[in-house]
């Protein structure tokens, strides 16, 4: 089933009288369950196009649909809830809100969806449990380590229960122990429930786990591959 | 969630949070306090008026006050003199001859206005007995007894157990002297009126008026002046020959000042307020500055565009919520501590007396201007801070989360 529909997609930035093509002509889907990572050099448009697909950008022509729904059709607000839920973001640098614990990360999508009092505090309890930090619900982003805020950034990006999750680079800030266990962690989600994730990322580590690896350079989508293992 | 995030925002950099919550306090402690002074100054100049110059009414023929000459006399005293007596909401009265004079010494002369008193009914209306500075008050015996102002005794070079010469009108347009002996000098703490004014005895001076009954002014002096206007309006109607005026349209020029007081205030208070809107501005700017990649991630994980709104706008609002009720206690406590003690401008000392104002300035709290004070530094804080979330608003937050 496809979550995601890229066709001719094109982002074109304006540098003085200079066009630079970040992406130019992509076309591809994205299917339910996949654990994708989109690849390639520094410049290449990975990150253009995830936050294309994230809906935090707007392309110059082409179109993405998401769940069947055409992204630049929506005005800002409707993005705003779209984003809200069907799409979970892990950024690089962590980017939990630092005023508030653990837990309460987690819950903050949930709240924004106006869900149940009950209903946010199971989810969380079983978010944090499943990330391994059930223990550490009540402690701030700073009293974490960095391996630990971003799992609770992929449990935030879970809770509101996105179509998919876009990680931008996400293990770039992380020593090789937390990058391995932030990866088995991810890859447990995708296999066990089924978790759409799609990176954007350098990292052999995160390239080596992948399922589907997208090769961009200069805006341009030059491999496709499927992984098979 | 939303009122926890922006309360434990503000503490987030406790300096700066501390630094605009003290200028908000400030400012509403200046701001109130100011009033409170300011309306302390006035109050106590109004209630001199009341108390101590022309009480709340005073009745005149209705042409005296054109030309202050002897003859437009009220009539019919009797008929005032029952409703006065007989009425609850008076305190005291007095019925004064009042005539125009020229006031000679051996060495110099001036103009005064002479009020020809009775002594028992001037000190229950005027206190005219507690301004006395030198000398005493009417003696029982002695005829052709003065009053005079420690200034005109000074301008005169003239001092107590002096003789001066007045002379004036009588009601016919007669020129008329006499020879009054100064028993006592007076202070009234308002340059002009002691400037102005003289004292005698009523039965000195009614036959020298050749005046036969009937008097030139009676003063009223009330328990609540909010009863003023009820007895101005009944004693309107006795005789249409008859003015009867309040304090306020006896002295316009203090009723100008009252109005003028209220505007300068206003702009005094817009100062402030507009230094405390910029307080609040460059804050919550800089706050704002400091959390680009917060609010971008917020924004992109799905916050929309009103609920920022009210998670900054709430920040703010804290912020004015700590500063806003400590300043109204430092004011209230700064008003009752110096209403009681006063505050000396010793140095302001001849100019206040000269514009009838206490040199002693007690300030009043005034229940009003809190709360209108209040409301303005929170109307302030609320419009000061759209600017700050506007740009917060604007963001872009795919760019937003890649600031450094």
């Amino acid at each position: 089933m496809k979550v995601i529909e890229v066709q001719n997609l094109h982002r074109i930035f304006e540098d003085g009288n200079q066009q630079i093509h970040a992406v130019d002509g992509v076309d591809l889907d994205i299917n339910k369950g996949e654990f994708t990572a989109i690849v390639g050099p520094s410049g290449s448009g990975k990150t253009t196009l995830l936050n294309m697909i994230g809906g935090l950008d707007s392309p110059s022509s082409g179109s993405i649909f998401v769940a069947g729904e055409e992204m630049s059709k929506l005005s800002t607000n409707k993005l705003i809830d779209f984003r809200l839920n069907n799409i979970g973001f892990v950024f690089q640098a962590y980017n939990l809100i630092p005023v508030l614990t653990a837990e309460e990360n987690v819950e903050f999508t949930m709240l924004l969806q106006k869900r149940s009092k009950a209903e946010r505090a199971e989810r969380t309890l079983e978010l944090m449990n499943k990330i391994g930090l059930g223990d550490r619900m009540k402690n701030r982003p700073g009293e974490l380590s960095g391996g630990q805020q971003q799992r609770v950034a992929v449990a935030r990006a879970l809770a509101p229960k996105p179509k998919f999750i876009l990680a931008d680079e996400p293990t770039a800030n992380l020593d090789s122990k937390s990058t391995a266990n932030l990866l088995d962690m991810m890859a447990e989600l995708n296999e066990e429930e089924g978790v759409t994730f799609i990176f954007s990322t350098h990292d052999q580590r995160v390239i080596d786990r992948a399922k589907r690896i997208i090769t961009l350079e200069d805006g341009k989508v030059i491999s496709d591959e499927i992984i098979q293992k | 969630m939303l009122i926890k995030i922006a309360w434990r925002n503000i503490w987030r950099n406790k300096t700066r949070s501390l630094i605009i919550i003290i200028a908000i306090m400030l400012g509403l402690w200046a701001g109130v306090f100011l009033t409170g002074f300011s309306w302390g100054m006035y109050d106590s100049r109004i209630d001199s008026i009341i108390s101590k110059e022309s009480s709340h009414l005073q009745l005149h023929h209705k042409n005296f006050r054109e030309d202050y000459m002897a003859k437009h006399v009220i009539s019919n005293l009797p008929d005032y003199e029952n409703l006065l007596k007989s009425d609850a909401s008076v305190k005291a009265f007095s019925s004064r001859l009042v005539v125009s004079s020229m006031v000679a010494s051996s060495r110099s002369s001036l103009g005064l206005r002479i009020s020809g008193v009775d002594s028992t009914a001037e000190n229950a209306t005027t206190q005219l007995h507690k301004k006395i500075v030198e000398g005493s008050s009417f003696k029982k015996r002695g005829r052709n007894q003065i009053l005079i102002s420690k200034k005109t005794a000074d301008k005169l070079k003239l001092g107590v157990g002096k003789k001066l010469v007045l002379t004036f009108q009588d009601v016919e347009g007669e020129l008329i002297s006499a020879s009054f002996r100064i028993v006592g000098l007076f202070k009234s703490g308002n340059s002009l009126y002691d400037q102005s004014n003289a004292f005698v005895q009523k039965e000195n001076l009614a036959p020298l008026l050749k005046l036969n009954g009937g008097v030139q002014q009676i003063a009223v002096l009330m328990n609540d002046e909010r009863e003023m206007e009820v007895l101005q309006t009944k004693l309107q109607t006795i005789d249409q020959n008859v003015k009867v005026e309040n304090w306020r349209e006896l002295d316009p020029l203090m009723e100008y000042a009252i109005e003028s007081f209220d505007s300068s205030m206003q702009v005094i208070i817009g100062i402030i307020m507009i230094a405390l809107a910029f307080g609040i501005i460059n804050t919550m700017l800089m706050s704002i500055l400091d959390r680009v990649k917060e609010l971008g991630m917020l924004m992109a994980i799905g916050l929309n565009k009103v609920k920022l709104f009210i998670m900054i706008m709430l920040e703010t609002l804290f912020l004015s919520f700590i500063g806003a009720p400590l300043g109204m206690l430092l004011a209230y406590i700064t008003i009752l501590i110096t209403g009681k003690v006063g505050i000396e401008l010793t140095s302001m000392e001849s100019g206040m007396e000269m514009m009838g104002f206490s040199s002693t300035v007690y300030p009043v709290v005034l229940p009003d201007q809190f709360w209108k004070i209040g409301i303005m530094v929170f109307v302030v804080t609320f419009i000061s801070a759209i600017f700050p979330i506007m740009k917060a608003i604007r963001l872009d937050p795919a760019k937003a989360i890649r600031k450094v």
